[in-house]
């Protein structure tokens, strides 16, 4: 959940998922439905997921490894559960465990933003297998970064502004006055509600007319949260 | 030029106010959409679901919108990014509205 500063004002359904980021045991799924790219699980990783991950050793090669590692961390998926047992030779409970126990370590390191290898390979058990436990290592390292990109392009957020267009426009005449040449400000802002279902990113658009006045006023208040914000970024 | 016809004419008091009534008129004008208020407040997101530990400032703006007799409010969320870039746009329209005068 977005812990910030101040709250935000956001009404969606994202709201009903981010109440099932608590502690559960791993093993249940979170997710309302299976096919959502984010599945919220809680930041643990449990010596079941350890013994799922074994699972791994069935593959054939380092880029098999590699595959699953990263089509997991978006989530469980049917199709992604089959192919995983089609290539690893497993059955597809199995593989749909493997999934969510690679998804649970990587949303770990994630959560954590455990950056070094030995940071990782502390989290292992002992008994863990250790060339896999260094595949495991490298492959959650060398993905991290864009992970944690898309984790921030992802976050829940009031609708974004994604698009600014204005006119100015001379009004030469009008009901009250026959003549005159007063200029008037169209500004379009086009938003993107990032909450919405990744099929359909909703973007609505809303265009404003300014007045000179307005116009003004509002430099004049962009103007003073520039100045705030130098004053934060200079902390 | 108008005012000075007015006062050769005797009509002082219509002189007077003839700026003023100019000015009420041309506030008549009709506006779509026209923003009435704009409020803001900006903050750092601490921590998401995601990430445990986070920096990164955020900027929500609500603008109030007059549509026929009631208002509507529109939220919105910009990033550092996008609000220098809103910034510098609005520079530009107020520019080009300097210009006409």
């Amino acid at each position: 959940m977005s812990i910030g500063a101040v709250s935000s004002q956001t009404t969606n359904d994202a709201a009903d998922v981010i109440l099932f980021a608590l502690h559960f045991p791993c093993g249940i799924l979170l997710s309302r439905d299976l096919s959502q790219s984010h599945v919220n699980m809680a930041a643990t990783v449990c010596n079941e997921d350890f013994t799922n991950l074994q699972l791994l050793l069935k593959a054939s090669s380092k880029d098999a490894v590699r595959e699953v590692c990263v089509q997991s961390q978006r989530g469980l998926s049917q199709r992604l559960t089959e192919s995983t047992a089609a290539t690893l030779g497993i059955s597809e409970g199995q593989a749909a465990q493997l999934v969510q126990s690679l998804h649970a370590l990587s949303h770990y390191v994630l959560f954590y933003n455990l950056s070094s290898p030995e940071q990782i390979l502390a989290i292992f058990p002992e008994s863990f297998h250790s060339s896999l436990k260094n595949l495991i290592t490298k492959i959650l390292l060398e993905n991290s970064a864009t992970w944690r990109t898309e984790a921030l392009s992802n976050q829940i957020s009031l609708p974004q502004l994604k698009d600014l267009d204005w006119r100015v426009d001379m009004v030469t005449s009008s009901d009250s006055v026959s003549r005159m040449s007063v200029p008037t400000c169209l500004v379009q802002l086009k938003m993107v509600d990032p909450c919405s279902s990744a099929d359909s990113e909703s973007v609505s658009s809303v265009t404003v007319e300014l007045s000179r006045e307005s116009l003004d006023t509002i430099l004049d208040g962009l103007g003073r949260i520039r100045d705030q914000l130098s004053v934060v970024a200079g902390k | 030029m108008v005012q000075r016809a007015f006062q050769d004419s005797g009509l002082i008091s219509w002189a007077e106010h003839y700026a003023a009534l100019t000015r009420l008129a041309v506030r008549q004008t009709l506006m779509v959409n026209q923003l009435v208020d704009m409020e803001w407040k900006f903050g750092v997101t601490v921590g998401t679901s995601e990430i445990q530990k986070l920096g990164t400032v955020f900027l929500q703006l609500k603008l109030v919108v007059r549509k026929g007799n009631s208002t509507e409010n529109v939220y919105m969320e910009l990033t550092l990014p996008q609000f220098y870039n809103f910034l510098h746009e609005m520079e530009r329209a107020k520019a080009s509205m300097e210009c006409f005068s």
